[in-house]
């Protein structure tokens, strides 16, 4: 019995279906679904922009802030270098 | 424009441009008004959010704020920015491909959340058939091609029922694909935008007299000349004279087609020997472009030795890949593991991921201001162990300047120089130009109206003027080979110049009228760059020249370079090269004169400078902008290191594949997993072959 309610409900929409979709009225819908995919893919492009901007700032920034660590630590070493030559003539 | 400055940090800036999008052609403009700056590394213009995000050299702090000057003064619709768009713009070509990457992705993610599975099959199906089409057309022909493997994988998962495999295999190879055209149409591109030289200036004739106009005046039906070395700017039909053009740019037939009035000749083409006036019947524009985006496409030095090596290889390769699968489903009975077989694909990462790498390195050498024509010369390069260097405008400064002019009794100084360069205009050479710099500098008029005149290679100019026969050279051609005579009183003059000086000498009617002296320095990096060419395996360098002995060897010495030839003819320079590529040298010739042509092409490598004749750079088959020796160094180092990607490539692609496959024949992956891991690993490859080889903090500086 379940066997023929499938058989017939393919029937159905094997039919009806297929002229449901090709209908004048539903055909008029079809270009405001497709303007709306295509309105989405441009939405999201434009959020990529909107990361791809937030990436170049982030790591311009680690960059810079890499750049101050060492810089650092190189004043630092430069200081301890410069007390030892200090030291070294008195011993 | 109303600019404001969203993000500053060192070495970057994210600007808004106070609209709420760009339209394509004026993110066009953008981009190519701020990349050439001085200071400005990057331009990414985001145009769907209308800012731009600009990298900046860390060494010019000045540049953000000159930019930011620019850009609030500046108007998007500024013809003379508009100027700077290319015929075919990069960054839009760069969206497209971007763009239709996005797409894929997009409509794979919707489809999978979106539609019910039974309609997702029926895609997958429908997606699948061309690429079975493909391979049963590939199999007809008996041509064992990746095709027939990627076509025999996707049928197999549709035939076992395995949707979402197949589905998978299509989307990543469409994937591959996009990826693969990207990176073959940019670095073509490039590489045209660099052939089509500007050739801004040309010689109208008005009558009885020529004028140097600018190229884009020039309308059709204007009748233009053209003279010996010079590329013909625009196609049109011969009017007058005789020449024999080289036409290899668009033809790649290297030997010379005899044109006389009525041919047709076409732009980008050289003259080899003569000149014409040239009736124009097309003015510049798309057409040539597109002619020197097909002579690349066909030209075969596109490809290297070592890829069509691999290529070979690996088509080899495919009839075992199948039986392996056969194998495999002979002993296990197992459809899904003979299929996992099927994805891996040995030529991929070849047949992909090699081009790239070549391409790539062009496109690389291209940021150098290197214009590499075909990725087989980089291959020649990082083998070659010889090279040879003209010594004018190549080891030395290529701009050599006037230094004094000698005028002979009872002539004035000022009006032999006029003469000179009136003579020189249309030659272009180092020394011809630094003739000419010096008349414009002085503010004289050198449009005298004289007939033609005629070059004799490495020799002189012979021209009339005034009824007077005018013949300028060098000592040689002058005194032996015109006999020209000096006036017993000039006698002092001859030697008034300091000997480090190149002389021009210049005689009216058979008596010597001038002495030019030009100075030519060495460049600065001379000395280094054929150190660190030693250092690098070129052992064996040669400087030749038409310069005295003299000249020369200080030249050389000053260079670090222990072989010279003084005093050489073109036909030697060219002589020279074959002898040591019979001796089993592999050799580099460096030069940038119409006289360095034989010489150019007789070698395995002709590198010809940017500035020098339009034939030498015709002829060669890479040409360096020339400002800088430095290049050179960039490029070998650029050779060097394609060559181990190339096998780093090769054999990275194989292991990869070769592991994939042993895991798909023991059962540890499943066929999608297996095509997951093909395609990662390949297009890994690919990205990997698409970076830079040399990092950009040690790039060659220009001096």
């Amino acid at each position: 019995m379940k066997k023929g309610w499938a058989f017939a409900s393919g029937i159905l929409v094997g039919s009806v279906g297929l002229s449901v979709l090709t209908s004048k009225l539903v055909m008029k819908g079809y270009k405001y679904v497709f303007a709306g995919a295509m309105i989405a893919r441009d939405r999201i492009m434009a959020d990529s922009e909107k990361v791809q901007a937030a990436v170049s700032n982030i790591t311009a920034e680690a960059k810079e802030l890499t750049e101050q660590y060492y810089e650092k630590l190189d004043k630092e070493y430069e200081a301890e270098a410069a007390k030892e030559e200090t030291k070294a003539p008195e011993a | 424009m109303n600019v404001t400055v969203l993000h500053r940090a060192k070495g970057q800036m994210q600007l808004g441009l106070g609209l709420r999008r760009l339209k394509p052609e004026d993110a066009d403009t953008l981009y190519y008004a701020l990349i050439e700056r001085s200071g400005v590394r990057g331009v990414s213009v985001l145009h769907r959010t209308a800012q731009l995000l600009l990298r900046f050299d860390p060494c010019v702090p000045e540049a953000p704020g000159e930019v930011l000057e620019f850009l609030r003064g500046a108007s998007l619709e500024d013809p003379e920015l508009k100027k700077l768009v290319p015929a075919v713009s990069a960054r839009a070509t760069n969206e497209q491909f971007k763009e239709e990457i996005g797409s894929l992705i997009m409509a794979r993610a919707a489809k999978r959340l979106l539609l019910p599975a039974p309609i997702r099959y029926a895609w997958t199906v429908w997606n699948g058939l061309p690429f079975i089409r493909a391979g049963l057309k590939d199999l007809i022909q008996k041509k064992f091609s990746a095709e027939i493997v990627h076509a025999s994988a996707i049928l197999a998962s549709l035939l076992t029922g395995d949707f979402p495999t197949a589905g998978s295999i299509i989307f990543l190879t469409k994937l591959g694909e996009i990826l693969e055209e990207w990176t073959y149409k940019k670095s073509v591109d490039d590489l045209a935008r660099s052939l089509a030289l500007n050739v801004t200036n040309v010689w109208r004739v008005e009558g009885e007299t020529t004028e140097l106009v600018n190229l884009s005046q020039v309308k059709v039906g204007d009748r233009i000349h053209v003279y010996m070395g010079s590329v013909i700017p625009l196609d049109g039909i011969v009017a007058e004279g005789e020449a024999m053009v080289n036409q290899s740019a668009l033809t790649g037939e290297s030997v010379p087609v005899h044109k006389e009035p009525g041919i047709t000749v076409y732009a980008g083409t050289v003259i080899d020997e003569g000149d014409l006036v040239i009736e124009v019947r097309e003015t510049s524009g798309q057409t040539r472009y597109d002619n020197i985006v097909k002579f690349i496409e066909q030209s075969e030095s596109m490809v290297a030795v070592t890829q069509s090596q691999a290529e070979k290889l690996v088509s080899r390769l495919i009839p075992y890949t199948f039986g392996t699968a056969a194998l495999t489903w002979l002993l296990t009975r197992n459809v899904t593991k003979a299929a996992s077989v099927l994805m891996v694909d040995f030529s991929c990462a070849i047949e992909v991921a090699m081009p790239i790498s070549v391409l790539s390195a062009m496109r690389e050498a291209g940021a150098h201001h290197i214009t590499v024509k075909g990725g087989k010369f980089l291959e020649h390069i990082a083998a070659a162990d010889t090279v040879v260097f003209d010594k004018t405008g190549t080891l030395t400064r290529s701009v050599p300047t006037v230094e004094a002019v000698v005028p002979m009794s009872g002539r004035d100084e000022n009006d032999m120089l006029a003469l000179a360069a009136d003579l020189e205009a249309h030659f272009p050479h180092s020394l011809a130009s630094a003739v000419v710099q010096a008349a414009r500098d002085r503010g004289l008029d050198y449009g005298v109206p004289h007939s033609k005149p005629e070059y004799i290679v490495a020799h002189g100019i012979v021209s009339i003027a005034a009824g007077q026969r005018v013949v300028i050279g060098s000592h040689h051609f002058v005194f032996d080979d015109e006999k020209t005579l000096v006036k017993p009183e000039d006698e002092a003059r001859l030697h008034a110049l300091p000997l480090r000086y190149s002389q021009l000498y210049m005689a009216i009617d058979g008596v010597l009228a001038a002495i030019i002296g030009i100075d030519d320095p060495i460049k600065p990096e001379t000395r280094r760059v054929v150190r660190r060419l030693k250092a690098a395996g070129l052992t064996n360098i040669v400087m030749m020249t038409g310069d005295s002995e003299r000249t020369a060897a200080a030249i050389a010495e000053e260079a670090g370079i222990d072989r010279w030839y003084s005093e050489v003819l073109p036909e030697d320079k060219a002589h020279f090269v074959e002898q040591e590529k019979a001796s089993g040298h592999r050799v580099i010739m460096i030069g940038d004169g119409i006289n360095d042509s034989p010489a150019l092409s007789a070698a395995d490598v002709g590198i010809a400078m940017k500035e020098g004749a339009d034939i030498a750079r015709e002829i060669a088959d890479i040409t360096l902008s020339g400002s800088n020796l430095e290049q050179l160094i960039a490029l070998k180092e650029l050779s060097d290191k394609l060559m181990l990607r190339m096998k780093s490539t090769g054999s990275l692609g194989i292991a990869a594949n070769a592991a994939i496959l042993l895991a798909g024949i023991l059962g540890f992956v499943t066929p999608g997993t297996a095509a997951l891991l093909h395609n990662t690993s390949t297009i890994a490859l690919c990205l990997r072959n698409m970076t830079e080889m040399i990092p950009e903090e040690t790039h060659y500086r220009e001096a």
